[in-house]
């Protein structure tokens, strides 16, 4: 019991903590960190448990698919309003109206997303149990764990941010995103939304999805065991979408420096 | 408190910023309309399980090869439970009394297991994909 509430902050928590990670750092100031993310974090919480309640009867809609177009529909709008975001961001732009509100959108899309996932396999617990002792330690240690996780994370990501190494920050924080949006292939494929084929690689003989390393890697760049080509092909387009985007925007600016 | 760059002007962030956030908001608006107007294709053989007393009826569902079923989950129970399979790679929860569907394969010839996350000890089952003729 203790270690299967442990796997669920893992699974649906520690994406949260790390996304709140990379943007603490991209708004740089700790001070301003709170005040800045917590409207996200309010509106997501209430929306979550709103959802919560909700949830039995999203999931008859559309003939029993309606979970899977929701879930599909919030990692579309998060990874929508941040792939225009990174480590280069300047900090005049991050807290500028219209890309904070971006970012409050999707910090609370993803809070929804993963606790709303999260509250449903805690109530079954819960219910199933009766255990709240063993539920209260796995809870304590989970939470500790993404914790002490996220800080360890931070701070390497802070050094390489005060080293100007911002391309690996930048790509980390695209190999995140792409993780995040390319999870879409597996929902889609579930309800027949698409076709995804069958798995290009296997990976399981190394690590499996279900393992304590495989849902670490899945939060840090959506490891999957076994990727077909369409997810494949939506991870590289989404890991390679900020870099063009920001090319894009560079490219602008230059011109509009030589004008 | 917070100087603009140097190197881009005011007009110009604002004219990318506007032009970002509209980019933003019609992608969000042809992924929004796209999700709930699809359809999955409904020209798929259907088949029933059933979850009673945290138990999935039948235990043994038989499905043919190389082709892709419709499968109706029902939750009979007062609690949800959770069909997993790590063989078919598909998750899903069907909450207490409500049904949800699943589509699985095209899959080659074997055994498939999959089991109840919430009560895996009594929650168990498996699909058998078989050739079959016409």
């Amino acid at each position: 019991m203790i270690i299967n509430t442990i796997i669920l902050f893992l699974r649906d928590l520690l994406p949260l903590f790390i996304l709140f990670g990379y943007l603490h750092v991209f708004v740089k100031q700790q001070t301003l960190t709170f005040s800045y993310l917590s409207p996200a974090l309010i509106l997501g919480v209430i929306s979550s448990l709103l959802f919560f309640w909700i949830v039995p009867h999203i999931s008859e809609y559309y003939e029993g698919t309606g979970i899977e177009r929701t879930y599909v529909a919030l990692l579309v709008i998060t990874y929508s309003c941040l792939f225009l975001i990174n480590s280069t961001t300047s900090k005049s732009v991050l807290i500028s109206g219209k890309i904070k509100s971006l970012i409050l959108v999707a910090a609370s899309s993803f809070i929804i997303f993963k606790v709303s996932a999260f509250l449903i396999f805690f109530d079954v617990y819960f219910q199933q149990q009766g255990n709240s002792i063993n539920i209260l330690i796995g809870c304590i240690i989970g939470l500790g764990i993404c914790a002490s996780f996220t800080t360890l994370f931070t701070f390497i990501l802070t050094e390489l941010l005060e080293s100007n190494k911002t391309i690996i920050i930048n790509i980390c924080w695209a190999l995140f995103l792409a993780g995040q949006l390319s999870q879409i292939t597996i929902y889609l494929s579930q309800v027949d939304l698409i076709n995804i084929g069958p798995a290009v690689i296997d990976f399981s003989a190394y690590i499996k999805d279900q393992s304590e390393y495989g849902h670490v890697l899945k939060a840090l760049i959506g490891f999957e065991e076994s990727p077909s080509k369409l997810f494949i092909f939506i991870y590289s387009f989404s890991f390679a979408l900020p870099f063009l985007a920001q090319m894009f925007i560079t490219i602008l600016q230059r011109r509009n420096h030589h004008e | 408190m917070y100087s603009q760059p140097k190197n881009l002007s005011t007009a110009l962030k604002n004219m990318l910023t506007n032009a970002l956030t509209a980019f933003m908001y019609v992608f969000l608006f042809i992924a929004s309309v796209w999700i709930s107007l699809a359809n999955a294709k409904d020209d798929k053989k259907i088949y029933h399980l059933s979850i009673k007393h945290h138990i999935f009826t039948p235990t043994t569902l038989t499905i043919p090869a190389n082709e892709k079923v419709k499968i109706i989950i029902e939750n009979h129970d007062d609690v949800a439970e959770e069909f997993e399979s790590f063989d078919l790679n598909r998750e899903k929860v069907i909450f207490a009394g409500r049904k949800s569907t699943i589509y699985v394969g095209p899959l080659p010839e074997g055994t498939y297991e999959y089991f109840g996350e919430f009560h895996p000890n009594t929650a168990r089952g498996k699909i058998i994909v078989v050739e079959m003729k016409p």
